[in-house]
């Protein structure tokens, strides 16, 4: 007997899935890109409520899963079980970045040095790496084996550079300002201060440039809004952190929180300071801004010994927000304000483990939070340290 | 919320003028004068217990009628002269009687039926092509008769659950509408469904449970947390039998779906003679046993629990036929639901007609729609919900368990309307008298409508939310089987069958998911301030041939060999046709010629057969998927893609004894089965720094799943005042994963459901506390393998009495043993110290008398201590009395040609649990209702225990 089967191919219509050889065409660049913006704003507030809360920016209140701290990340340990998340999030930002910048170079050719997607794809991989870089233990590229960190610096820079010279070169002031700040940002983690300082100098007042989130559904929400919102979860509070006392005292713009009568204690029983930095689902995440530009001067002036100078930049911030400045005096007290003053003015944006962690590796004087005894950086994700054939 | 069910006002209609032309087919009233009358009564030989539903027939003519509930019956219209009369019953021997009829008169012939547990000639259709004798069946096949089950059956989980060995029914909840996972013989798979096929009639119809009323965005819990089954879409008054073969070694020509078994349900069908009309009330409650600790039995639920659930159900049918046979029915349930949201309502019509325009041609239809509406409370671990706020206590989402704080979580409305109708055609054309063609269709169509909504203002959405989404499953079935015999010589027979069939199964789906609501009535997606809409469809085809060879001698040796040869748009590109080979043997010892005539039946039988189980298509792409960024199209990677992807396969050996002794009083039935799964998909994790993530199905694992049914069954006492039979079975299922095949021990949840080589499919893992009662510290054993998800030891016992006047006792109870379940809300009540029972440990701690405590307690009530999501576990094993059924006959009720019933059943109302189960149920499976992997105790009701009156009349 012959056997026949006639098997018609008329699987899916509609999946909401796109096959991968379908991309190699102008007209997936842009949802390419706006890929890469979704990656790396997911990977950011992951990180940001996790890193806040093991860096004591606020602590564990509330839900401890679901928008929230686990116990042991509450408690300063951050483990590859519960680190897979954050690892495998911030990889995936990066390799979207980097794969979609690959795909632009074939796809437009001799137009990708003046294509505007072209720069914006490599600001996101500038981020991208900046983000592993700043809050991973160990450099991994594309399955490839544990580097240290400083990988991600040195890509990152790249990107920056290259971004930079495509928006100069088509005239686009903010992806040039966003990209050189982005360099100055990582030419300070290098401990190129020069470098970083006459970068930082270059980005006028008023600019900024943002992570975005979005109100149409939960996994494009800023999760520092959403854990801390009317929801169940009221995951983290400010109570007992440098922050409560802090604002206080100044009422400091930059790091406000408040009571609610309605939810006065999370509920681990702690009592329930929300932060106000972001009050909406859709609040963007500075992921650069001239602040952070000054307080890099400042930095850079501080490890020269320009120790007035140094405080004169810091004075400048707190005089715009209106506060009073810090009664510093010597290179220990400039150091704590400096310290202090990067601690309220990139609060709650996913960046104080790593200051934390560089200036202890340094030994730099000054007084902030203590970490003793707590992990300052991300390990190898479970997932990765298993599947990876280069990680042992 | 609408209130009042789908009801389609049509099909209202065509029920009413249907019923009100029936008594025009009536082809009773043209009986010409010349014909004469049989009647006479059909007793149980012993017990003289009289029988209804026995088909009684004139041999050779098409007069025929089936007896009443008082064991009478009537034949009009009969040829006058000798006749002889035949009475046939599943499950007894046949009778015959002669009767000399006389034009214009009334001729009388009782019978008496005996009854008899191994049915070698009866006809088995699961399994085989075109139907075969019991003696021919070279596989284990289980029965479930309707009429030999006195309880009110109120949906098809009831009717399948702890009846036969084998078949495992896991209820999820209390929730209105909860349907039950289904396994035969265990797991055969890790990363598909292990809901075993269903047929009905012939048709294909969908067996996994509808989808979840879950919005898509927010927290994944958000919903009832439970799912309907399509399968108690059925009216179970319009079931006539079921036959249920539960593995690859019955399933081959099932093909590429059908590892995990096959179930196929048989519905009434008309039968010549005057209109039967059969009516049935039921009346009862449902209410839920205590389930807390004794100061706190209801964990703090008691005010929101309706401890007499109401329940009705009303089912009326009228079977009968002439030129057209038929079986028309309607059927209305009505249940008010243990939880204050919580309703359902069920209305379901069905159209059986039979055919015969030609001797050689039968036409079969077949159609049934059911219109469902059920209403559901917000439960399981769902943080906007009535069950998860009330265990939490002081320390939940609203502030407080006063009811005064609860109360405003009884606004979020949750409602599921479901439409489900099945159409099926078959046609049998019988060529010549060895030589038969059948070609069957069918269209099933599962559609639910989900809504929810959380109005502006709610007390933990004040935006409010809205989610609707429309889904629907429609397959369609083409089948063609020809049927040759061919008597090769006087000793040696042979049957070939071939066949084909394709079935297509769509899953379409539309949702909407808006916030910030308008305040006041009925918002719309329109009305409010944003809105989300997604949409997905999925078809899969299956496509397949099959030809079995059946080789028959002697009328008992018989070997059976078959293949099933399949392609499937599921499967990768590289991969081809899949090929499913079966055979096996069935030898009727007791037919050789030395038998000794007191040595009783038996029938020996061995069968090996594979059959598959198919991913769905996209697994095999390489993938982005396209999702939103503010309003803006993204691409983000989602499967890695495997263009190898290919059908699991399980092959299976099943041997087996069917045996009857003491002049058939006596049957028992031993099988073994052993079933070995290749190319079990298992997820792979791809390297995360590569940018996909998603894990990928791969076929990669083994899996092995193997042990015994043992089933007996006898009358134990047979006289003639009293009469009792007795069943008990015994079945064993022990699963293993015998090769990961180098993919990662595979967490299925929450780091306490496992997939680990070596372990059963799938495993407990967590700490264990080795020294719990002990007033000491805890020596903990972390990563503990506390054991199978999936009970490994089933043994069951019914036993009915029939005392005179036709009055019945049943009893059916079950012990379900050997597995774990994982106690997710009591971790989650342990962290925030509100576990009932630590009351006195929390007393002691508070008054600073810790030393006080056992090693369990200074775990579990201590937040500070609780392992995160890791216990605590339970030994699962309990005992349950299934039910406990009073029948007793009406006999004075209404009209003289009329019989009734009267029947009052308890179910579920004592139950022995293992001392360390400490709180909840074992009968319940967690949050994804039939779909969940992992079985655990979520924040749930459990199944409540019913009390139903019911009412059958038949006239």
């Amino acid at each position: 007997m012959v056997l026949a089967v006639v098997s018609c191919q008329q699987g899916v219509t509609d999946l909401g899935v796109v096959e991968d050889s379908s991309l190699n065409q102008e007209e997936s660049l842009g949802p390419l890109v706006n890929g890469m913006a979704r990656a790396l704003s997911d990977a950011l507030d992951t990180i940001a409520l996790t890193g806040a809360a093991v860096s004591r920016e606020v602590v564990a209140s509330g839900s401890q899963f679901l928008f929230g701290v686990t116990p042991r990340q509450s408690r300063g340990i951050l483990d590859p079980v519960e680190s897979d998340e954050h690892w495998n999030l911030a990889h995936r930002a990066r390799w979207v970045a980097e794969e979609g910048v690959r795909r632009m170079r074939e796809v437009l050719g001799g137009r990708f040095p003046t294509s505007r997607l072209a720069a914006r794809g490599l600001l996101f991989a500038g981020f991208a790496n900046r983000l592993l870089g700043e809050n991973m233990c160990h450099g991994v590229v594309d399955g490839g084996p544990a580097q240290p960190r400083t990988v991600h610096f040195e890509r990152s820079k790249e990107a920056f550079e290259e971004a930079h010279e495509i928006a100069v070169r088509i005239g686009d002031a903010d992806l040039a300002n966003a990209a050189l700040a982005g360099r100055a940002s990582v030419l300070a983690s290098l401990g190129e201060w020069a470098g970083a300082r006459a970068d930082a100098e270059r980005i006028p007042p008023g600019f900024v440039h943002h992570a975005r989130y979005h109100r149409n559904e939960i996994d494009q929400y800023n999760t520092l809004y959403w854990a801390t919102a009317g929801t169940p979860y009221r995951s983290i509070s400010v109570w007992s952190t440098f922050y409560e006392g802090y604002y206080l005292e100044t009422g400091d713009p930059r790091t406000p929180w408040s009571r609610d009568p309605a939810a006065d204690e999370g509920p681990l029983g702690v009592p329930f300071l929300r932060q106000e930095k972001y009050t909406s689902r859709d609040a963007p995440i500075p992921l650069v801004d001239r602040a952070e530009m000054r307080l890099i001067v400042a930095e850079a002036r501080l490890r020269a010994g320009e120790v007035p100078g140094a405080l004169a930049e810091i004075e400048a911030l707190r005089a715009k927000a209106g506060v009073d400045p810090w009664s510093a005096e010597d290179l220990e007290g400039a150091w704590t304000a400096l310290k202090r003053e990067r601690g309220i003015e990139l609060w709650l944006e996913g960046r104080r483990l790593w200051d934390l962690h560089r200036w202890r590796e340094e030994g730099v004087p000054g007084e902030a939070e203590d970490l003793a005894g707590r992990d300052t950086c991300f390990p190898i994700g479970a997932t990765e340290a298993s599947t990876n054939p280069n990680i042992p | 919320m609408p209130n009042s069910g789908p009801t389609p006002s049509w099909i209202a209609l065509l029920c009413a003028a249907v019923f009100a032309t029936l008594s025009l087919l009536d082809p009773v009233s043209s009986v010409a004068q010349q014909t004469g009358t049989i009647v006479g009564e059909i007793r149980e030989q012993g017990s003289e217990r009289p029988l209804s539903g026995v088909h009684v027939f004139v041999v050779g003519t098409r007069d025929g009628t089936v007896s009443d509930d008082s064991g009478r019956y009537r034949i009009q219209g009969v040829e006058p002269g000798d006749r002889r009369i035949r009475a046939e019953l599943l499950g007894y021997g046949v009778d015959e009687a002669l009767a000399l009829v006389e034009p214009g008169e009334t001729a009388r012939a009782d019978l008496v039926l005996v009854r008899e547990y191994l049915r070698l000639d009866e006809m088995i259709v699961t399994g085989t092509v075109a139907g075969a004798r019991a003696r021919e069946v070279v596989h284990s096949v289980d029965r479930i008769d309707l009429d030999e089950i006195l309880e009110p059956v109120a949906t098809l989980d009831q009717l399948l659950m702890s009846r036969v060995p084998g078949v495992s029914v896991q209820p999820n909840s209390g929730l209105a509408g909860s349907g039950s996972q289904i396994r035969l013989r265990g797991n055969v798979s890790i990363s598909l469904s292990n809901q075993p096929l269903v047929y009905v009639d012939g048709i294909r119809i969908r067996s996994d449970g509808y989808p979840e009323n879950l919005p898509r965005l927010g927290c994944r819990c958000r919903g009832p947390n439970d799912t309907p089954s399509p399968l108690n879409d059925l009216n179970p008054a319009d079931i006539e039998r079921v036959e249920i073969v539960k593995g690859p070694a019955a399933t081959t020509l099932y093909g590429t779906e059908a590892a995990s078994g096959v179930i196929q349900i048989f519905t009434k069908r008309g039968e010549e003679g005057p209109p039967v009309w059969n009516l049935r009330i039921d009346q009862g409650f449902d209410r839920v046993l205590e389930f807390g600790t004794e100061s706190k039995p209801f964990l703090g639920l008691d005010p929101w629990l309706d401890d007499a659930a109401w329940r009705e159900r009303y089912a009326l049918s009228v079977t009968g036929g002439g030129i057209l046979d038929y079986h028309l029915s309607t059927s209305l349930d009505r249940s008010d639901g243990v939880l204050p949201n919580d309703r359902s309502r069920r209305f379901v019509v069905r159209a059986n007609l039979d055919a015969e325009p030609h001797e050689d041609l039968s036409i079969r239809w077949s159609s049934s729609h059911a219109a469902r509406s059920i209403e559901n409370t917000a439960a399981g671990m769902n943080a906007h919900g009535l069950t998860f706020n009330v265990f939490r206590g002081d320390r939940n989402f609203v502030g407080g368990n006063s009811e005064e704080s609860i109360a405003p979580l009884l606004e979020y409305d949750i409602g599921t309307e479901i439409d489900h109708t099945l159409l099926g055609l078959s046609v049998v054309h019988a060529t010549t008298r060895s030589f038969t063609n059948r070609l069957t269709l069918g269209y099933d169509r599962a559609a639910s409508r989900m809504d929810q909504i959380r109005p502006a203002g709610f007390v933990l959405a004040p935006d409010g939310v809205l989610y609707v989404e429309d889904w629907v499953n429609e397959i369609l079935t083409a089948e063609y089987v020809g049927s040759l015999d061919l008597p090769l010589s006087g000793d040696l027979s042979t049957t070939i069958s071939w066949g084909a069939q394709n079935v297509t199964s769509t899953v379409e789906s539309d949702a909407v998911h808006a916030e910030g609501l308008p305040a006041g009535e009925a918002p719309t997606p329109g009305s409010a301030a944003f809105s989300h809409f997604t949409d997905s469809r999925v078809r899969v085809r299956n496509s397949g041939l099959f030809l079995q060879a059946l080789l028959g001698y002697r009328d008992r040796y018989f070997l059976n060999g078959g293949l099933r040869v399949d392609g499937s748009t599921a499967f990768g590109e590289g991969l081809g046709l899949q090929s499913y080979p079966r055979i096996g043997v069935s030898y009727v010892l007791s037919e050789e010629p030395f038998w000794g005539e007191g040595w009783g039946r038996i029938k020996l039988r061995a069968s090996y057969g594979h059959a598959g189980r198919a991913p769905v298509e996209v697994d095999r792409l390489r993938t982005w998927a396209e999702v939103d960024f503010g309003g803006d199209r993204a691409l983000l990677p989602d499967a890695i893609g495997n263009p190898r992807l290919g059908p699991e396969r399980t092959a299976e050996t099943e041997v087996g004894v069917e045996a009857a002794f003491f002049d058939g009083r006596i049957a028992a039935e031993l099988n073994h089965y052993d079933q070995r799964t290749t190319d079990a998909l298992l997820p792979v994790s791809p390297i995360p720094s590569l940018g996909f993530q998603e894990k990928q199905l791969t076929n990669v694992g083994e899996l092995r799943n193997r042990g015994v049914e043992i089933s007996l069954r006898g009358g134990l006492l047979r006289r003639r005042f009293i009469d009792w039979e007795a069943v008990l079975y015994l079945h064993t299922n022990h699963s293993q994963v015998t090769d990961l095949g180098g993919a990662a021990p595979l967490d299925l949840y929450s780091g306490v459901g496992w997939i680990l080589e070596d372990e059963p499919v799938p495993v407990l893992r967590g700490p264990r506390i080795l020294n719990p009662h002990e007033i000491a510290e805890p020596v903990i054993e972390e990563d503990h393998l506390w054991g199978p998800n999936l009970p490994t030891r089933t043994v069951g016992f019914h036993s009915t009495i029939q005392l005179p006047r036709g009055v019945r006792f049943h009893l059916r109870a079950e012990h379900v043993g050997g597995h774990y379940i994982y106690d997710n809300i009591s971790n989650s009540l342990a962290r925030r110290e509100v576990l009932a029972v630590c009351e006195d440990a929390y007393r002691l701690r508070a008054s600073g008398h810790s030393e006080r405590l056992t090693a369990w307690e200074r775990v579990w009530c201590d937040a500070d201590r609780v392992p995160t999501n890791a216990g605590p576990f339970y030994p699962a094993d309990f005992l349950r009395l299934r039910e406990l059924t009073l029948e007793v006959p009406v006999p004075w009720a209404f009209l003289s040609e009329s019989s009734s019933i009267l029947t009052v059943s308890a179910r579920n109302f004592w139950t022995w649990k293992n001392d360390d189960f400490l709180l909840f149920d074992p009968e319940m499976i967690g949050s994804k209702g039939m779909h969940t992997r992992i079985r655990r105790i979520d924040a749930h009701v459990p199944p409540p225990a019913s009390l139903i009156a019911s009412f059958r009349m038949a006239h």
